[in-house]
């Protein structure tokens, strides 16, 4: 239990290295507290920096279950915490019609665990053997009302069901969310959380993403794709490609065995990086061969 | 957490002064996180510098803005450097940007000479001279505390509005759960059927923001409005338009005010004089008019109607707006002067579409959309 940070550290990063996530020293120090305190992480960042994706690599690496609640607008408790299954509700009662239990007894098997469909929230912390990594993908989606709802949940880590009782954790979740920003979330949440940004990557690291995921794709061409991308973050465009657009673009560029970058391969695969068409209209007016040299030119 | 024996070891001390130097500059570390702080520390990462950094910056940031400014500050406590850093580091009174925005839509501020209708005014007058004040004639020196003022008055505007979309609701899909409880008294069939309050339909809003020089000082405070509106209720999208139109959606959808405006105002740098209101319509009806324009969408326009394009076109492009829409309103600062009729070409084109035609020059204005957004 009281493995040295360092040692912790170390073996975070090689976990996620082996999982193809370039884990960098900041957000292992933080996942490393996550898991230590017990403390939820607050992740933001833009769009496709890989948010979601350390989730998933830190239930692989504490070789755990991931259990995932994408959040929206109206998610409702019954969607995110749990559900009776009405149907198997309805034919145990006409079964037990001819049975001498009083409605009382009745009343409590068809309200017990056995027709209960858990969600998310619930099956987190109803897990038997170990902590499940509980990710709560995209709160800034959910209304506030839901917000406050799961400030209850991450303080006590228990869920009152009416008809069943207090469940509470026998393992506390590790908890993760994401937000985009789109709005900000309460100072109680955020309070209750560890923060933590993730920006873009620079060119450096970026490479290191792309090596790791690809590892035979030319060591040219991704020089050249992450210089593109890294030129492309500096331009006005509505949408601002991340991470994930780099390595699906640099998949669909080794699919179609392009050993560089030239522009008419860059003209036919233009949607793997943007994907408005205000973006593709702006970028195919300023020139895909000048922007290529200016691509160049700026690495 | 509350072990007696390391609670107190050397490094209480500086973790309790170094929360005392956040809050001095500007952080909000409560007592909790100090002892969360030491927490931390014995976990091991006291001894590893850089751990030790990253796991106070997750553990004291809410936000980017302290994520990006925390650095400096840890540097200046934990290094002893205290005194010149926090010369540094004091609390800036406002990021600039705002500033230089606000000076970017009113002209240079500064040397406004105070107007006439600007003269002190105390009392409980006061609230009524807010509200009634024409926006483009707020001397300067009172625009802070008007922008204030504005920014409340639209959140419990936008509070209301989108409680009162929850509200509208009438039977809908059947309440399983309820029904099974009900029918157990009935040895299961469920005879009386529980129905779940009908998901309620939210309207799109759909704001436009005229930016030509005339109007930027309305423009700027609905600007604010619909940002805050934005936070309560996420059915909104706004444009701006001068000579052509620019989607403001997405820059307002940041978590921080002043970053989206100087979002917005990134994405419409090069605002022309001139105004094509049928011109800049009709690109919207072509680009967004499939996924926006429907049944229940509520096309707000903010513009003094001093068209510029072409004549017919701008009643053309309304005429197609309102047939797709559920309604058109118009809000126009200048019918604010009593002297005022809708002269202007623009203006005389647009009124036979238009459902609501209203003066949009001061706070009341604003008010008076309520109902309408609503209705």
């Amino acid at each position: 239990m009281t493995e040295q940070p360092h040692a912790a550290l170390t073996r975070l990063i090689d976990g996620f290295g082996a999982q193809g996530y370039v884990l960098e020293r900041d957000l292992a120090t933080v996942l490393f507290l996550l898991t230590r305190l017990g403390k939820p992480l607050l992740i933001e960042g833009h769009a496709g920096v890989g948010k979601t994706e350390a989730s998933h690599a830190l239930a692989k690496v504490l070789d755990t279950e991931l259990i995932r609640l994408q959040c929206y607008e109206g998610l409702d408790v019954n969607t995110a915490v749990y559900e009776w299954n009405y149907q198997k509700q309805l034919l145990a009662i006409k079964l037990q019609e001819g049975s001498d239990r009083d409605l009382e007894q009745k009343e409590a098997h068809v309200f017990s665990r056995e027709f209960m469909l858990e969600r998310p929230l619930l099956r987190s912390i109803t897990a038997r053997d170990k902590a499940p990594v509980l990710l709560i993908d995209e709160i800034d989606r959910a209304d506030e009302e839901f917000e406050a709802f799961l400030l209850e949940l991450l303080s006590a880590y228990q869920i009152t069901i009416p008809e069943l009782g207090t469940v509470r954790a026998e393992h506390k979740p590790h908890v993760i969310l994401t937000s985009n920003r789109t709005r900000e979330l309460s100072d109680a949440l955020k309070r209750r959380c560890l923060y933590h940004w993730i920006d873009y990557p620079d060119s450096q690291v970026e490479r290191r993403i792309v090596t790791r995921r690809m590892p035979d794709i030319e060591a040219a061409l991704a020089d050249q794709v992450v210089a593109f991308m890294q030129y492309l973050r500096g331009t006005k465009l509505t949408k601002i490609p991340g991470v994930a657009e780099t390595l699906d673009w640099s998949a669909a560029l080794q699919a179609l065995g392009a050993q560089t970058l030239d522009e008419e391969i860059l003209d036919a695969t233009l949607g793997c990086i943007l994907k408005t068409t205000e973006d593709m209209s702006q970028i195919r007016q300023e020139g895909i061969t000048q922007l290529l040299a200016k691509a160049g030119a700026a690495n | 957490m509350s072990d007696p024996s390391i609670a107190y070891g050397p490094y209480t001390h500086a973790v309790f002064g170094f929360c005392r130097f956040l809050r001095e500059n500007g952080m909000n570390p409560g007592t909790g996180l100090a002892l969360e702080a030491l927490a931390v520390a014995r976990t091991g990462v006291l001894t590893d510098r850089r751990a030790w950094f990253h796991g106070l910056r997750a553990l004291f940031c809410g936000n980017r803005e302290d994520f990006d400014r925390f650095p400096g500050l840890f540097d200046a406590w934990w290094t002893g450097n205290r005194e010149i850093e926090r010369e540094k580091t004091t609390p800036k009174p406002k990021p600039d940007q705002w500033q230089k925005l606000r000076a970017m839509y009113l002209g240079g501020e500064s040397d406004r000479p105070a107007e006439e209708e600007g003269s002190e005014t105390t009392g409980a007058s006061a609230v009524d001279y807010a509200m009634t004040i024409d926006l483009a004639k707020i001397p300067s020196h009172q625009m802070e505390e008007m922008e204030a003022l504005a920014m409340r008055l639209a959140r419990r505007l936008s509070l209301r509005l989108s409680r009162r979309f929850k509200q509208a609701r009438r039977g809908g899909r059947l309440d399983m759960r309820r029904t099974i409880r009900k029918s157990i008294a009935r040895g299961g069939d469920p005879l009386e059927l529980c129905r779940r309050g009908k998901r309620p339909r939210r309207p799109r809003l759909v704001f436009f923001l005229d930016c030509s020089g005339s109007m930027d000082r309305y423009s700027l405070f609905f600007l604010r409005f619909i940002y805050i509106l934005r936070q309560h209720y996420p059915r909104v999208d706004a444009f701006l338009f001068s000579t052509r139109l620019t989607r403001i959606s997405n820059a307002l959808a940041r978590a921080d005010m002043e970053e989206a405006m100087t979002a917005v105002s990134e994405s419409a740098s090069g605002w022309s004089g001139g105004t094509c209101i049928g011109l800049c319509l009709q690109t919207f009806i072509a680009v967004h008019g499939r996924d926006m324009l429907s049944r229940g969408t509520r096309v707000i326009i903010l513009s003094d109607g001093l068209d510029t394009g072409e004549p017919g076109m701008l009643g053309d492009q309304l005429a197609a707006v309102k047939r797709r829409a559920r309604s058109l309103i118009w809000l126009n600062p200048l019918t604010g002067g009593d002297a005022y009729k809708p002269e202007a070409r623009g203006m005389r084109e647009a009124l036979p579409y238009l459902d609501h035609f209203l003066p949009g020059h001061n706070l009341e204005s604003l008010c008076a959309l309520e109902s309408l957004l609503a209705g």
